[in-house]
């Protein structure tokens, strides 16, 4: 028997997990068609999301495309059909994609070693700074490190996932959420994730509690690696650090738990438990357009919980 | 020319790619530093001068990640005994200052301001 789980129309960080839930219940050896006809939009975590999955399962699964016309081809031009049919029996008309979308700032792009971080920094280095400064309205050092950003969370595949994963980074305006325009980075694996990756950390002593919402605090908030090497996990609360200057968003979703530096626009929660597993780790990076000076993040180290 | 002055965009291409031109990921960082520290190497064993002040020049590189300024900056002065090698940074722009900074401040270091130009700076023991 085949089960049927409906891609919701507006796929994000948050309705992914309306995907998640009845699919963590299923074996993984299960028959599963994900039905996208009624989407009408993806965000990049959304459509990284996707592929992520298709990676975690047994059984190939069978996608159904959106029928909306512009939904497809827009699905198309951020390069998510020429991977998804490596991955899933594709059903439905799939659109070419053209080159040249100007709101994709990198295509979704398969990244499994040093040379396709420099690939992506290369690309997206030549386009950053006329979408951040000119239509984001950010300063022209944002440029250097919205790409020291994108570096470090594609580096986190590298280090510690032990698997390939994808990046893609958009940008479009957010109208219902916030009226302003975005760019958007995700980074999505099916790797072992933060929680194992730090099991295996040479020496740890084990707590009471430990879960993978500890393993993502430990991780972001505290910079703490697997590796014995004491200059080892900066990059991701470097990244931390830029997006709180920037007033964005940061989360970082592994297992069953996600952490977010929630900017003042934002009403999530900073950290997120028992969710639907999901296996390696999906991050996600939204820097909006400025207006005015930036705000305080609601998220301090010591207000998790 | 100085013969310990080390261009490092010319290291990078040297010891990793002849087409990349930022530094990014851990394992270009820690080819660039051994590429450094070999050249330091010869220059050592062609005058004898241990002492001499190592200048490695940033002005040509574009951007530096986290990952490279740890593997380049901090481990390249970590490597050698206090006092046996004094190293400059020259060439630094806002946002190296910014990656050598956070990775430095993780082993009880930091930046200080040469005076030789608003570009060059050495390591210092914070306190």
């Amino acid at each position: 028997m085949t089960s049927v789980i409906t891609v919701p129309p507006s796929l994000d960080d948050y309705t992914f997990e309306q995907i998640l839930e009845p699919l963590s219940k299923l074996p993984l050896d299960a028959k599963v068609l994900l039905d996208a006809r009624h989407a009408r939009w993806a965000s990049p975590y959304g459509l990284t999301g996707l592929l992520t999955l298709a990676q975690t399962r047994l059984e190939r699964l069978t996608l159904v495309v959106p029928e909306a016309e512009d939904t497809a081809s827009y699905w198309a031009r951020t390069g998510f059909f020429r991977h998804a049919a490596d991955l899933y029996d594709l059903k439905g008309h799939v659109p070419k994609g053209r080159q040249n979308e100007s709101s994709v700032l990198l295509e979704i792009t398969a990244v499994s070693q040093s040379d396709d971080v420099h690939s992506v920094v290369d690309k997206v280095q030549q386009k950053a700074q006329a979408i951040l400064v000119n239509e984001l309205k950010l300063d022209a050092a944002a440029t250097m490190r919205f790409t020291m950003a994108l570096s470090e969370t594609c580096q986190n595949i590298i280090e510690h996932a032990q698997r390939g994963g994808w990046v893609a980074v958009q940008t479009y305006k957010w109208q219902k959420r916030l009226g302003r325009r975005v760019v958007v980075i995700a980074v999505s694996d099916a790797g072992i994730g933060f929680r194992q990756s730090l099991e295996s950390k040479p020496g740890r002593v084990r707590s009471d509690r430990w879960d993978d919402g500890m393993a993502l605090e430990e991780a972001v908030m505290r910079g703490v690696s697997r590796f014995r090497d004491s200059g080892r996990g900066q990059g991701l609360a470097g990244v931390r650090r830029f997006i709180s200057n920037w007033d964005g968003k940061f989360s970082v979703r592994s297992g069953t738990a996600r952490i977010a530096i929630v900017p003042t626009w934002d009403e999530d929660v900073p950290l997120k438990e028992n969710l639907p597993a999901f296996p390696g780790s999906q991050i996600q990076v939204t820097i909006p357009e400025r207006i005015g000076t930036p705000v305080q993040s609601k998220t301090s180290e010591r207000s998790l919980r | 020319m100085n013969k310990n002055r080390i261009d490092v965009s010319s290291a990078l291409r040297q010891s990793v790619s002849q087409t990349y031109s930022h530094l990014v990921t851990r394992s270009t960082g820690a080819a660039v530093r051994q590429f450094i520290e070999q050249q330091l190497c010869l220059n050592i064993e062609d005058s004898y001068e241990q002492q001499d002040v190592a200048i490695i020049d940033f002005s040509h590189v574009g951007m530096m990640d986290f990952s490279c300024a740890d593997e380049i900056v901090a481990k390249l002065i970590l490597s050698y005994d206090e006092g046996a090698r004094r190293f400059l940074f020259s060439g630094l722009s806002e946002s190296h200052i910014e990656a050598i900074d956070a990775v430095l401040e993780r082993h009880g270091l930091g930046l200080v301001n040469q005076e030789v130009d608003s570009r060059t700076y050495a390591a210092s023991v914070l306190h």
